[in-house]
C-alpha cells in the first residue's frame, strides 16, 4: 500500500524528471512519440507499485532508467512481428524554431539512424552517448557482458556510419567539428 | 572518440522532449486499470475456490476408504422423513449443490428458519400459484433452499395445510399441476461439512448446500406460505417460517 508521502515523492520525481525520461524513451523507441509516452507511462506505473522499495535504495533515476531500457527491449520483442512503421513527421521538430535548421537536420538524421537499429544496439548507443555510461555500466544496465556491449556498440556504429555517411556525404565531420566544442 | 561518436553524442544531447500534461494522469489511469485487473483475477480465483474446494473435498470424501460411512454428524443411514421426498447432496445429477453463486446480498432478500434459508423469499420468489380452470395450477418454479453442509432437515407445511402445498419433483407433460401431484414435504441432506475458507463473498454461499427445485411447488394457500422445519431423528418441528413478499403475511 502507498501513503500520501509516497505519492507526493513519486509526483515530485515525475515532475522533475519527465523531460529526461521522455527523451530517453524517445531515443530508446527510435523516435515514436506515442510509443515513447506509452512506454514511459507503463514504466512509471510499474515503478509506483514498488516506489517505497525503489526510494529506499536512494536516487530512483537509475532504477527507472533500467526499467525503461528493459521495457523498450521487451516491447520490441513483443511487437517485432508487426510491419515496420515508416517515420512520420516529427512533432518536436515541427515545434522547434525554423532557424535551427542545422540542429533539425542532425536530429532528423539521428532519428533515421536510430530507427534503423535493433533495440538492443539502440539501447547500447543511448546508454553510452546520451546517458554517458561507461561500457561496464552499460553492461550492468542491460544485464550482459562488457564484451557484448562492445560488440553491439561497434556493430551499431558501423551500421550508423553507413546510414549517416550515405545521408550526409561528408558533412558530418564539419558539423561535428563546428558544434562539438559546446558538448565536449 | 571518433567523429561519428562525437556527432552521435551531440545530436542526442540536443534532443529535448517535453511530456504532455497528461503524463501523470495517464499513469494513475493505468494504475486503476491494474487494480481492476487484479480485482477481476481475485474474484475469479475466489469463485474457482468456492466451486473447486467443496467438489474436491467431497470427491476425496467419497473416494476414501470409508466412503460407505455417512458424513460426520449425520445419522448412520439417512432416510427421508415419512411422506417426504429425499433430496441429497450431489453434483449435477442430484439437486443439492454445495456452494454456488447467488446475488451479492442474497441473505437480506431471504428468510431464515433455523438452519434453513428460503432463498429470495423476501423479494417474492416464494409466492402463490396461478390458478387455472379445472382445479389446476401453474407451478412456481425455481425455488431455492439452502442448508448448512452436514445438516439434514425436513421442510413441510403444518398438518392442516399439507394437502394444499405440494413440492413438485417431477415434471408433468401438460405443464400444469393439481394439489395431488408432487409431495407435501422434502427432506434435504446437506453435503459433508468442511472448513470454509474465510473471506469468500456472501454471494458464493460457502458452507451451504443449495437445493434447486426447478419445478418449485404448487399451492392454493395464497400469498402467505407457512412452512416448517423439522430435524431427525424424531422429525419434530423446531422452526416455522411464513413466507410472503416483503416478509408480511
Amino acid at each position: 500500500m502507498h501513503g500520501a508521502s509516497d505519492r507526493t515523492s513519486f509526483e515530485q520525481f515525475v515532475d522533475g524528471s519527465s523531460s529526461w525520461m521522455l527523451t530517453l524513451a524517445m531515443l530508446l523507441t527510435g523516435h515514436n512519440r506515442a510509443d515513447a509516452e506509452d512506454l514511459l507511462q507503463t514504466v512509471l506505473e510499474r515503478a509506483y507499485r514498488r516506489w517505497r522499495r525503489i526510494c529506499r535504495t536512494g536516487d530512483p533515476a537509475p532504477y527507472v532508467r533500467q526499467m525503461l531500457v528493459n521495457a523498450s527491449v521487451d516491447r520490441w520483442r513483443l511487437l517485432r512481428r508487426r510491419p515496420e512503421q515508416p517515420l512520420g513527421p516529427d512533432d518536436s521538430a515541427a515545434s522547434a524554431g525554423r532557424d535551427e535548421s542545422a540542429a533539425l537536420g542532425d536530429q532528423d538524421l539521428l532519428w533515421r539512424a536510430l530507427a534503423a537499429l535493433p533495440p538492443g544496439q539502440r539501447a547500447v548507443l543511448v546508454l553510452r552517448y546520451y546517458e554517458d555510461l561507461t561500457e561496464a555500466q552499460t553492461a550492468a544496465v542491460l544485464g550482459c557482458s562488457v564484451g557484448s556491449v562492445k560488440t553491439q556498440g561497434s556493430r551499431a556504429l558501423a551500421k550508423l556510419r553507413g546510414i549517416v555517411g550515405t545521408a550526409d556525404a561528408g558533412g558530418l565531420a564539419n558539423r561535428t567539428s563546428s558544434r562539438g566544442a559546446t558538448h565536449e | 572518440m571518433n567523429d561519428l561518436e562525437h556527432w552521435l553524442r551531440s545530436a542526442m544531447r540536443a534532443v529535448h522532449q517535453e511530456p504532455s500534461p497528461s503524463l501523470l494522469s495517464g499513469v494513475w489511469r493505468r494504475r486503476r486499470d491494474h487494480w481492476r485487473r487484479v480485482g477481476a483475477c481475485g474474484t475469479a480465483a475466489v469463485v474457482a475456490l468456492a466451486i473447486a474446494v467443496p467438489s474436491v473435498l467431497y470427491s476425496a470424501h467419497r473416494s476414501g476408504a470409508d466412503a460407505s460411512r455417512p458424513p460426520a454428524g449425520q445419522p448412520g443411514r439417512v432416510a427421508a422423513a415419512p411422506g417426504s421426498e429425499l433430496l441429497k447432496c450431489g453434483v449435477y445429477g442430484d439437486r443439492g449443490i454445495s456452494g454456488g453463486e447467488l446475488g451479492a446480498h442474497w441473505k437480506a432478500e431471504s428468510v431464515q428458519a433455523g438452519p434453513v434459508w428460503f432463498v429470495y423469499a423476501v423479494s417474492g420468489a416464494w409466492r402463490s400459484s396461478e390458478r387455472l380452470p379445472g382445479g389446476r395450477f401453474r407451478d412456481v418454479p425455481g425455488a431455492i433452499l439452502a442448508v448448512p453442509n452436514g445438516t439434514t432437515v425436513e421442510i413441510t407445511t403444518p398438518p392442516a395445510d399439507r394437502s394444499r402445498f405440494r413440492f413438485l419433483t417431477r415434471a408433468a407433460s401438460s405443464g400444469t399441476y393439481t394439489l395431488r401431484d408432487g409431495v407435501a414435504a422434502v427432506t434435504l441432506v446437506g453435503c459433508p461439512s468442511y472448513p470454509v475458507p474465510t473471506g469468500i463473498p456472501e454471494a458464493y454461499a460457502a458452507g451451504l448446500t443449495l437445493f434447486y427445485l426447478p419445478l418449485g411447488y404448487v399451492t392454493d394457500l395464497g400469498g402467505c406460505l407457512p412452512l416448517e422445519v423439522a430435524t431427525p431423528p424424531a422429525w419434530h418441528v423446531h422452526w416455522a417460517a411464513h413466507l410472503s413478499r416483503h416478509g408480511v403475511c
